[in-house]
């Protein structure tokens, strides 16, 4: 099969007309998988015999109601799949098998979606590499010295190898995006609350949001026509209605972020392929102008407070009485201490006690009262450059992909890796990073677009219409040998 | 910044236990992370009301129905110790004479 010809449109196009069967791509996806896995470690869990047993249950009937009949789709491993390890990446979770199947996955399989395995991310979601995984680092397919970018670094050098057409990504400061923007694929971060959140694993509850990785627009768009709106079982979730926009790109006014532009930092060949871009548009005729977001520089702190503090709340309920882990101790106070500190890695170690520290008593008004006060000003920020413009565009990450290992004992270098996406999830807004161009390493850039809020369709036509002006055709070399 | 008491006090908030290297490498990492978000110190925040939820959002109750739910045996299955219906812990409080 051709690379190219892996998307959900062709798969399908390839099933109506019989020149393919879901088996025969099954056996392409854990061939590629058996082949490249060592390399790249997407993979924590492989469901080989659960994907062959559930493309046998897929009736030909059903391919017209299904919207992603007989797609293999990869799950990162945060989300519950019933009967089968869901470990966070972390010690602590090694040990847990889920009783139930998160919302967003069945919805997947209940459109005909073939699952093929869990995918790797930083322990508990928290990293920006990949290599904060208790288990193994994952490499990026295009450069296997480097990290695939995180947390969701499994899912989306999953499918930049093309393991898969699709997988899932959760995303609390820019996990889905940046990694999207690392590997040269595309990577989208609903609404806040389009996506139930049932049976992911709590990271920061007013910040995670779950979404699709896939190599072209229209897949993760299709993705999320299936998984998006209403579930009872998230008392957050909003009864988003999936509803395709088909308006022409120049109808868009585009708002280019001042602060995420000539800002240091910054990777002057990443500028220079968002100016490409800019060109690009300006030619087709749209309306682009700079907007200024003032407060965007708090960002980071803010998030990290916000963050941690909320994540030191949920990550409280891994305490070994219940499930995962458990080091037992002379009575309960000791097991709960040495559990969590055996069961925990650094970095979530480090951000639980940054969490505590802010939400303790004494520390509250100074640091975590304070970050939600400027939150709220971020939040007013975009509010005010909506009013002009339909979509906000800027880098995804200041840089392409890092080596393994450059930024691992610098937590804040590791941290300003995001920047750009963070302020996103503050204000629970709609982002997608699609690929642009290549940098002189022949490394993947990525760009970012922001919508309004709830307006996740129209962003999506717009990516879709820019990615086919762009025409970003890169693959990984390593594909050049299939 | 921040002392060797503080990150001892607050882990064991956390229900952590640290090694020693691990309260010094907290010690400097925290220092660093907390001084570069003394940043947020510069902005006028007077009158601006905390952003806690991205939207606004109202508790929802549900119909009061019974439903099917997880039966005891699947929600133990996960359990590192366990005894017929409960979670097995270690002994919780004190043993008193006669006992």
């Amino acid at each position: 099969m051709e690379t190219k010809k892996f998307t959900i449109g062709e798969l399908i196009k390839g099933y109506k007309n019989k020149s393919v069967s879901p088996r025969e791509v099954l056996d392409y996806v854990f061939n590629n998988i058996k082949l490249y896995q060592p390399k790249i470690n997407s993979f924590i869990t492989l469901m080989e015999e659960y994907a062959y047993k559930s493309v046998e249950s897929l009736s030909f009937d059903e391919i017209d109601s299904k919207p992603l009949w007989g797609i293999p789709v990869a799950i990162k491993d945060n989300m519950c799949v019933k009967g089968f390890k869901t470990t966070c990446s972390s010690k602590i979770l090694e040990p847990f098998t889920p009783i139930y199947t998160a919302t967003a996955v069945q919805r997947l399989i209940d459109a005909g979606a073939i699952v093929v395995g869990k995918t790797n991310l930083d322990e508990f979601a928290m990293g920006s590499s990949t290599e904060n995984s208790a288990f193994f680092t994952t490499s990026n397919p295009w450069d296997m010295d480097r990290v695939p970018g995180g947390s969701s670094g499994g899912s989306a050098s999953a499918v930049s190898a093309r393991f898969v057409p699709l997988a899932t990504g959760s995303d609390t400061g820019g996990s889905i995006r940046q990694p999207a923007s690392f590997c040269g694929v595309v990577g989208f971060k609903p609404t806040y609350g389009t996506v139930s959140r049932y049976g992911l694993v709590a990271f920061a509850s007013s910040l995670d949001q779950i979404g699709p990785f896939a190599t072209k627009v229209k897949d993760v768009e299709a993705a999320f026509s299936v998984i998006s709106g209403k579930d009872d079982m998230d008392s957050t979730s909003h009864p988003y209605k999936f509803s395709p926009v088909d308006k022409n790109i120049k109808e868009y006014k585009i708002g280019i972020i001042k602060e995420l532009y000539e800002t240091e930092g910054f990777d002057p060949e990443v500028l220079n392929s968002l100016k490409d871009v800019i060109k690009l548009l300006k030619e087709e005729g749209l309306k682009v102008d700079f907007c200024s977001l003032p407060h965007l520089e708090y960002s980071l702190p803010v998030y990290y407070l916000v963050a941690t503090s909320e994540a030191s709340s949920n990550l409280a309920r891994f305490d070994g009485v219940r499930y995962g882990l458990r080091v037992e101790g002379k009575d309960i106070i000791e097991t709960f201490l040495q559990t969590r500190g055996r069961g925990f890695g650094s970095e979530v170690k480090r951000r639980i006690m940054l969490g505590t520290y802010a939400l303790s008593s004494g520390y509250y008004d100074a640091y975590y009262l304070k970050a939600s006060k400027v939150r709220t000003l971020i939040v007013n920020d975009f509010e005010k450059a909506f009013e002009d413009y339909d979509c906000l565009i800027c880098p995804t990450s200041p840089t392409t992909a890092f080596k393994k290992g450059d930024k691992t004992n610098d937590p804040l270098s590791m941290y300003l890796s995001d920047i750009a996406t963070i302020p996103v999830n503050l204000a629970g807004l709609p982002g997608i990073s699609i690929p642009i161009g290549l940098d002189k390493k022949g490394l993947p850039i990525g760009l970012q677009i922001i919508g309004k809020p709830f307006k996740d369709n129209d962003i999506l036509n717009f990516a879709s219409k820019i990615e086919s002006i762009i025409n970003f055709e890169a693959e990984p070399s390593l594909l050049g040998g299939r | 910044m921040i002392d060797r008491e503080t990150i001892l006090h607050v882990a064991n908030l956390a229900r952590l236990e640290l090694k020693d290297d691990e309260v010094d490498k907290l010690k400097e990492d925290l220092g660093n992370i907390l001084n570069y978000f003394t940043t947020l110190n510069d902005v006028n925040t007077d009158d601006v009301a905390p952003t806690f939820h991205p939207f606004p959002i109202n508790n929802i109750f549900r119909e009061d129905i019974v439903k099917e739910s997880f039966s005891v045996d699947d929600i133990l299955s996960n359990a590192p110790s366990s005894v017929m219906t409960y979670f097995l812990v270690p002994r919780i409080v004190e043993e008193k004479n006669g006992n």
